[in-house]
């Protein structure tokens, strides 16, 4: 475990006491395999190296995650431990309700785990890569190998471009092919005492296909803050809004606005996060910004803080890009060296920042700007209610601002260049240029940056794609575009994108497409309101009616009310645009549904098949009884 | 203070004063109107996530017990869409769950019950999910019964705003949300809730019962016998006493 120098700031809670914030939250690398016989020992270090000694209910997710990954699971004492910990400050926690935000995560295990953990992704484009053929390899490897290694699946992992892909202990594998699935399969049977995946396996690609602006922007630290630095603070909220900004995380709200409430709010401190959750599948941008253009990232960051007048800053990363973490530390401790970062940033007095970074583990919600500050705060990622918006009362009840990596970036070329400069490049009010990850059936998938006035049909010819039948724009909770408006521009006004663009020839059955995504939000629902919670698992289960051909008009009818019900009624964009997949399809292609309906006026049904979980629940307590 | 000065909103045509910083449902309550629920409870924090109250504020659809009132709002709250997206909210919660209602002690006191009948519930619309849920009986005065718990987060509010105890919270994530007790064991007898809690009697179904006081109300007596939920939904069902002496037949 790498240990690094701790430098602390105080940091005032809600009830008034003076608490200390390490530096560097996650500093764990994972191990490979995972260790084990974890004792108090190990604990009680892991907190004196990198909670200063005290762990906090706050911290708790981060430490969490920092004994999954070393030993690949959080065991009962594990959890005692840390319930015993934190109960010794004012706010307790027991073990259950550990145990409860345990489960919540989907990269978090309480039972045992064998010493190699493998993750495959089941994005679409996964699958129309190959994936099933992998999936059964290594079933039958973890069938063979029980004590020593483990196949499960996870949501999208950024690789859209090189899959598919997998995670071995939570480091990415891009590109699964034979030869690597036998080198998987050598490491499970010789059992060596220490794996490096990175030299072992290909490591993810940025695959830059075309840059503009943003991705050709060399960065020379401190020169957009120093630009800034010419004016008051405020100052910088003109340029923003001269610039017309919007937020590039998929919900396009005018950044200007969300940093003016903040700079606006009457507070002791305020936050600054910037969004690296990337979950929505078929996105890798914001991967590829971290790994190549971080200065610009926390450079716009760093400009946040001055404008809204924040000392404290976080970039919450996804599990999924922890490979990142080493790079992004030493980017951070550069700064601080460089006095970019820290106190008194260049010599300015009140100019602070204190920049952390901290991991998700595994929950798509989190993406959601006030489920991503209750993971923060080590809590179950929930939305919260609005109003209060973040910007008003965020992490830990502090105004915070949330926006994505590429806002960041863009924000560091609206002070490099000027906000007028920057609206300069338009389309019908959509400013700057976006970047967008593309997968799918296409010669050239990868990284594009392209101004606002590009369309569908000009990406399509960009990247290669040849008999297109059908376009993700924006990822699931985006829009599926059928040939007829592939005319439109990427743009806020016509088809707004977050950055996925994933591409359907006309081989694809995309009754598979939408069954994917639906299924990807019925695993991914946070679970807080009836119509996402209930609605997503009616959603699926109506899909597998029409994928076993049992489906008849009225399931059609259920669809139709159910995508109605959520769009209204859930409590955040999650639910309520779950059902988007079946709603474009219904709507666009109808006969993919009327197809799979039953031909049959009797219902073909498989006793055995329909009976299994009431035959396997009399067993579970015929066991128990004789226990 | 003038009539023209106390803000109002407009609700179901009708118009209802407010106080600055109360929700469209804290108004309501205020002025007798009921508007259906199942997570709301006026003596603890709102949470606004069953969606059972949802109304059209100005043509869009909102939660009412989280939706601040806003001067000159018009707001629906039993117009027929609503009343039908309400309707397959509470098949939603019959779906998801295991209720039984001809053998459960609540019965004619439970208020998901009760607004299925006033919603003219007929069936549950929706494929039933048959959910394989635990049990808790070992609390000495206290069932868990989670096959019928629908998640709505009262007994972990009121446990942790009125009781001081945060005996309970939600755990997990999706369909797999739970209902647990805070403690090692993770257990009902170990997390210090006890039967006289408002914890215990705050919930709307039938999740937290208590062992020894089965069927309290005589059928007929029950209070959603003597009147439907839509006129006597502001009355809280724990506070309802019914005769004990005499049921329909006596």
């Amino acid at each position: 475990m790498e240990k690094v120098n701790k430098r602390q700031i105080n940091w005032i809670d809600k009830n008034n006491k003076m608490t200390q914030i390490p530096t560097l939250l996650c500093m764990t690398s994972p191990s490979v395999p995972y260790e084990i016989g974890l004792t108090e020992k190990h604990l009680n270090e892991l907190e004196a190296d990198h909670f200063n000694g005290q762990l906090n209910r706050k911290d708790l997710l981060q430490f969490l995650i920092a004994i999954q990954q070393r030993f690949g699971w959080i065991c009962k004492d594990a959890i005692a431990w840390c319930s015993h910990r934190i109960s010794q400050l004012e706010t307790g926690i027991s073990e259950q309700e550990i145990r409860g935000i345990i489960d919540f995560y989907s990269f978090l295990e309480k039972e045992a785990c064998p010493p190699l953990h493998l993750h495959l992704s089941t994005n679409v484009t996964d699958y129309m890569l190959g994936q099933q053929d992998h999936q059964a390899y290594f079933e039958t490897l973890a069938k063979e190998y029980p004590k020593r290694f483990r196949v499960t699946n996870t949501s999208c992992t950024g690789l859209c471009d090189q899959g598919p892909a997998a995670l071995l202990n939570g480091l990415p594998i891009p590109a699964l092919n034979n030869s690597i699935r036998e080198a998987i399969r050598k490491l499970v049977e010789e059992q060596p005492a220490k794996i490096d995946v990175a030299a072992t396996f290909p490591t993810p690609q940025d695959n830059i296909q075309l840059k503009d602006q943003l991705l050709n922007r060399q960065l020379q630290s401190g020169n957009a803050i120093k630009r800034v630095m010419t004016n008051p603070a405020e100052g910088f909220l003109g340029e923003l809004n001269a610039a017309r900004l919007r937020g590039r995380g998929g919900a396009g709200f005018p950044t200007g606005f969300k940093w003016q409430t903040c700079a606006d709010a009457d507070a002791s401190q305020k936050v600054v996060v910037c969004n690296a959750d990337e979950g929505e599948p078929g996105t890798f941008k914001d991967r590829v910004l971290l790994h190549s253009h971080i200065q610009q990232v926390i450079e716009g960051m760093t400009i946040a803080a001055r404008t809204v007048g924040a000392s404290l800053g976080f970039i919450y990363l996804r599990f999924e890009y922890q490979y990142l973490l080493p790079m992004l530390t030493a980017a951070i401790e550069e700064r601080v060296t460089q006095n970019l970062l820290g106190d008194a940033i260049l010599g300015e007095e009140d100019f602070n920042f204190h920049l952390h970074i901290h991991l998700g583990a595994g929950a798509y919600i989190c993406g959601e700007e006030s489920a991503l500050l209750e993971s923060l705060e080590g809590k179950r990622g929930i939305p919260r209610i609005r109003p209060p918006f973040p910007a008003q009362a965020g992490y830990l009840g502090y105004p915070t601002i949330v926006n994505n990596v590429e806002t960041f970036c863009c924000v560091a070329e609206v002070a490099l260049t000027g906000g007028a400069n920057f609206a300069s490049r338009q389309c019908e009010g959509s400013t700057g240029t976006k970047i967008h990850s593309i997968s799918g059936d296409c010669e050239r998938p990868g990284i594009y940056e392209l101004p606002f006035d590009t369309t569908v049909e000009d990406i399509l010819k960009l990247v290669g794609a040849k008999n297109t039948q059908a376009v993700q724009v924006g990822g699931p909770s985006g829009k599926l575009l059928f040939p007829e408006l592939f005319h439109e521009p990427v743009n806020f006004s016509h088809v707004s994108s977050g950055g996925s663009f994933m591409v359907f020839d006309e081989s694809r059955d995309l009754f598979n497409v939408v069954k994917n995504f639906t299924d990807f939000f019925h695993h991914e629902s946070c679970g807080f309101c009836t119509p996402c919670r209930v609605g997503c698992g009616v959603l699926s289960e109506t899909l597998d009616k029409f994928a076993k051909h049992h489906a008849s008009d009225d399931d059609i009818q259920h669809l139709r009310e159910m995508m109605e019900l959520m769009d209204v009624a859930s409590h955040c964009g999650l639910g309520q645009t779950a059902a988007h997949p079946v709603r474009f399809l219904l709507e666009g292609k109808p006969d993919f549904f009327k197809n799979k309906e039953t031909t049959d006026s009797v219902v073909k049904i498989d006793i055995h098949e329909e009976t299994s979980a009431a035959r396997e629940l009399h067993l579970a307590n015929a066991g128990e009884s004789h226990e | 203070m003038s009539d023209q000065t106390i803000p109002c909103i407009e609700l179901n045509g009708k118009p209802i004063p407010f106080q600055a910083g109360e929700s469209i449902m804290q108004a309501a309550t205020q002025a007798g109107v009921y508007i259906p629920h199942l997570c709301h409870h006026p003596d603890v924090s709102p949470h606004g996530s069953c969606r059972v109250c949802i109304v059209k504020v100005n043509g869009r659809v909102k939660a009412s017990c989280i939706t601040p009132a806003e001067e000159g709002a018009v707001v629906e709250s039993e117009c027929d869409e609503i009343r039908q997206l309400r309707k397959r909210l509470i098949q939603m919660l019959f779906v998801e769950g295991n209720h039984f209602c001809p053998s459960c002690e609540m019965s004619g006191q439970c208020q998901l019950q009760a607004l299925a009948y006033d919603l003219n519930m007929l069936d549950t619309h929706f494929d039933h999910f048959y959910p394989n849920r635990a049990i808790d009986c070992t609390h000495p005065d206290i069932i868990l019964d989670r096959d019928r718990c629908i998640n709505c987060d009262l007994c972990v509010r009121a446990s942790a705003q009125i009781d001081n105890k945060q005996a309970l919270s939600l755990g997990g994530r999706g369909q797999q949300t739970h209902l647990q007790a805070n403690c090692e064991s993770g257990l009902l007898k170990d997390s210090g809730i006890e039967s006289q809690d408002k914890a215990m009697h705050i919930c709307p179904v039938g999740a937290l019962l208590p062992k020894n006081n089965h069927y309290p109300q005589i059928t007929g007596e029950r209070i959603y016998d003597k009147a439907p939920i839509s006129e006597v939904g502001n009355v809280r069902p724990e506070n309802h006493q019914g005769d004990q002496t005499k049921g329909p037949i006596s």
